[in-house]
């Protein structure tokens, strides 16, 4: 097998190759390492490759697999993660100049997870500041640039997620998601990614946000390896007090369930305000494929959006004020101004309406639920209203018109973050320009299962998510 | 009517937290405020007397296939 062969691989289709022994774990990450290092100059996707301690990591695979020991699912496949998730002994950076100064004191438990199942990480991510902000900048280590066309955004905060997955420099990518940061790079990159339900992957370790909407999911090619790699990642831990005592399906094993007979709910009002004419002929083309897949489509009505937006929006500026207050009081010029005047924002929000925002919560999720699951199983809708923009004409200073286009970008993603729900995205197809457009995917809690059996089906179905950059 | 949120306001309320702003971070402040909390009164005032964050878990888990 060629590097070319290797690298078209999937995780499943790499481990799979690994454990029959057709590819060797080092000739898999030497194939990975070279290729993100050709891409890096153009993408500007990785903060830092370990290439010696990461081939020695694959060596030691290989010598398991040798003595007939397999780690786990993705043994042997090279991974790279956003800068925020903490490996013992190393400092992550955040994205920027504020961080810890020191290296962790232990590892977060997503790598650990990651780790027993064999995943070897290979280096870290370039990522908004912070993971505070939607579209893939970064006035610290340079602008994250678009596989598909460099000049275009990535998306954020998990930008260098999403681009090396899709440039094929990594087999899958943590990202966090707490007000759309893995489906927003999922859908401007084409990669699938998965924010589960709020408590369903433990986020110790990872850095904080805003401990009440933050979620970790990754980024991958297919909807197959998000099964696989959330399968890892999620179940109970004592180390975060968020995370529910909830057994973990094999989301692997229920991929093949039929989906003939669901009923998909097409939004009639919120989701599609403003949105792009391709983008609405994509999510039609896409409902279309559902149905010959035996779906019905139903249109439902919702309830609340543009309040619960607004709460959502409220929880995550407040409580990344109260996690950066420190800093904000004594290093502010160690922040990008945009970074620093988006932080601010949430020092203005009064207690009460926080609180309220914290309050509404249950309420919101109960009539989500009763307008939508009363009715379909799935709600479907896009992910942004707008095409991918480039990144020059989204380079703003501190300003109302970063506010609009900040506010634009996290409209359709937020209130999946607000309820708490799993929501998966995936590729829906190409605009005219030759950029991907994704879709989203919103299930009831916990019920990851249904959303990547839908995706999985779809994908069986069309090429979409074989399509890759022309880098 | 004049905006509820001034700059001035944010400013002043950001300065009582020991945060020295920009005027552009100031009018930042502002205008978010202004946006979110109008977007949220009516729905605010329609939250039960007795409702509290710790239910929001209890449904998210409740709600479980």
């Amino acid at each position: 097998m060629n590097d070319a062969e290797i690298l078209e691989l999937s995780c499943s289709g790499l481990a799979a190759a690994i454990r029959e022994r057709r590819v060797s774990a080092v000739k898999a990450m030497e194939a990975t390492i070279a290729r993100a290092s050709a891409v890096q100059p153009t993408l500007n996707a990785f903060l830092r490759i370990d290439a010696e301690l990461a081939l020695v990591a694959a060596r030691l695979a290989d010598q398991e697999l040798a003595r007939g020991h397999v780690r786990g699912p993705l043994h042997g496949v090279p991974m790279a993660h956003k800068d925020m998730y903490y490996r013992k002994g190393v400092a992550s950076s955040y994205g920027g100049k504020i961080g810890p100064s020191r290296p962790a004191p232990s590892t977060a438990t997503a790598l650990e997870r990651l780790d027993a199942s064999g995943a070897i990480q290979f280096g870290v991510l370039n990522m908004a500041e912070c993971a505070f902000g939607p579209t893939g900048h970064n006035y610290h280590y340079g602008h994250c640039r678009n596989a598909w066309n460099p000049a275009h955004l990535t998306g954020g905060s998990s930008s260098g997620s999403g681009t090396a997955v899709a440039a094929r420099a990594s087999f899958a990518a943590l990202g966090s998601d707490t007000g759309g940061s893995i489906r927003l790079p999922a859908t401007f990159c084409g990669t699938s990614g998965i924010k589960p339900t709020y408590g369903r992957v433990s986020r110790a370790g990872a850095m904080p946000l805003s401990f009440s909407m933050d979620t970790v999911g990754p980024l991958t090619r297919t909807v197959e390896d998000c099964a696989l790699l959330l399968r890892a990642l999620a179940g109970p831990d004592e180390r975060d007090p968020t995370c529910a005592p909830r057994e973990v399906p094999d989301y692997v094993a229920l991929l093949g369930r039929p989906i003939a007979g669901l009923a998909i709910g097409r939004p009639r009002n919120y989701f599609y305000d403003d949105c792009d004419p391709e983008i609405v002929a994509l999510m039609e083309a896409s409902l279309e494929a559902f149905r010959r897949l035996g779906a019905k489509v139903v249109d439902v009505d919702l309830p609340g959006m543009d309040a619960w937006n607004a709460a959502g929006t409220m929880i995550i500026s407040a409580e990344a004020a109260a996690l950066h207050g420190n800093w904000l009081r004594t290093r502010p010029q160690d922040y990008s101004p945009q970074v620093r005047a988006r932080l601010e924002t949430g020092l203005a929000i009064p207690a009460a309406s926080y609180i309220d925002s914290l309050r509404l919560r249950a309420t919101a999720l109960d009539e989500f639920q009763r307008a939508v699951f009363s009715k379909v199983d799935v709600l479907h809708a896009p992910v942004v209203s707008f095409q991918t923009p480039t990144i020059a004409e989204t380079d703003l200073a501190p300003g109302a018109e970063l506010s609009v286009l900040l506010a634009k970008t996290t409209r359709l993603t937020r209130p999946g973050n607000f309820l708490g729900v799993p929501a998966l995205s995936l590729q829906a197809g190409f605009t005219r320009a030759g950029l991907p457009v994704g879709m989203q995917l919103l299930g009831r809690p916990f019920d990851e299962a249904t959303l990547l059996a839908l995706g999985h089906a779809f994908q069986g179905a069309t090429d979409l998510h074989r399509r890759a950059p022309g880098l | 009517m004049k905006d509820p949120v001034t700059p001035e306001l944010a400013a002043a309320l950001l300065a009582a937290q020991g945060v020295k702003t920009t005027p552009q971070g100031a009018e930042a402040g502002a205008r978010f405020a202004a946006l979110v909390l109008g977007n949220s009164a009516a729905a605010f005032a329609l939250i039960a007397f007795e409702a509290e964050p710790a239910n929001y878990t209890a449904i998210l888990r409740k709600s479980a296939p």
